[in-house]
């Protein structure tokens, strides 16, 4: 997935740069979101990919905006447990192509673990006063979500 | 040269640190190679700084080259790298496994670390690579 252009030509001045570039990269995963809940390891993979953008675009500006810090920690850790998915998936192709029948139903098993954790960490970042309420507040976006 | 406002000179002290960032650990990388750490820190800043240029596009001259290098650096190193995260993952299944999954794991396993191997060279040239020394 690429990564969408964000135009800063006009911004007038940091605050307002990292707002936009904030609310393009949050829009991102919350258009990949939907992919929590289906099983196909593509958009899975958007999803993680959108959720890194957004987390090294808050790191990035960490000094400026410290109360995106637990919105910093949570896409953390969702992208480790959609990193491991992602990593499962890579495994199931291995196992498919050498016949290893035992180790894709434990490489299955394990995917869908992490699939449901990240599912839960998602869902309760948008909880009231959750991981993700400073970026909701700076955004204006996911609001309908919480 | 026109002058800089506020944002371009905002923008490109931003990603001058992620800049430095990755040359630091490619200078430690370059005085002792040890895949396993160094191939995992290279990768992970020059994405953040691929991340920092992509954002900041707009304000950021030569953002193209600089994205196309550390692209390049993510690439050439992204065998190793897989490589060891599978094998670390499989190791750790085998720990629970019956007999009959071990065989299928050690068979995978091998095979990973061959791949592995083959692609050290093009992960250490890569961090050698004058070409993908990242400058404004």
């Amino acid at each position: 997935m690429k990564a969408r252009p964000i135009p800063l030509q006009d911004v007038r001045g940091p605050q307002d740069a990292m707002r936009r570039i904030l609310s393009v990269r949050f829009a991102e995963v919350l258009a990949q979101a939907p992919a929590l809940s289906q099983p196909r390891p593509e958009p899975l993979h958007d999803l993680r990919i959108a959720c890194k953008r957004l987390r090294y675009a808050v790191e990035l500006f960490a000094d400026a905006l410290p109360e995106c810090k637990s919105a910093e920690r949570r896409l953390s850790q969702l992208q480790d447990e959609l990193g491991e998915a992602h990593d499962c998936d890579v495994l199931l192709q291995f196992a498919k192509q050498s016949g290893a029948q035992h180790l894709a139903k434990r490489v299955l098993r394990d995917r869908e673990r992490r699939v449901k954790r990240a599912a839960n960490l998602w869902e309760r970042a948008f909880a009231r006063k959750g991981a993700f309420s400073s970026l909701i507040g700076l955004t204006g976006l996911g609001a309908a979500l919480t | 040269m026109p002058p800089r406002d506020d944002v371009t000179a905002w923008a490109m002290a931003l990603v001058r640190r992620r800049m430095g960032a990755l040359a630091a650990v490619r200078a430690k990388a370059r005085r002792r190679w040890k895949a396993g750490r160094h191939v995992h820190e290279l990768r992970t800043n020059a994405r953040r700084l691929r991340a920092a240029v992509e954002d900041l596009r707009t304000r950021v001259p030569g953002a193209q080259a600089l994205i196309d290098a550390s692209k390049e650096l993510g690439k050439r190193t992204g065998k190793v790298r897989d490589a060891h995260v599978l094998i670390d993952k499989l190791q750790h299944y085998r720990h629970f496994a019956l007999p009959a999954e071990r065989s299928e794991i050690d068979v995978i396993c091998r095979d990973l670390r061959k791949a592995g191997k083959a692609a050290q060279k093009s992960a250490q040239a890569a961090v050698a690579d004058a070409r993908l020394e990242l400058r404004w």
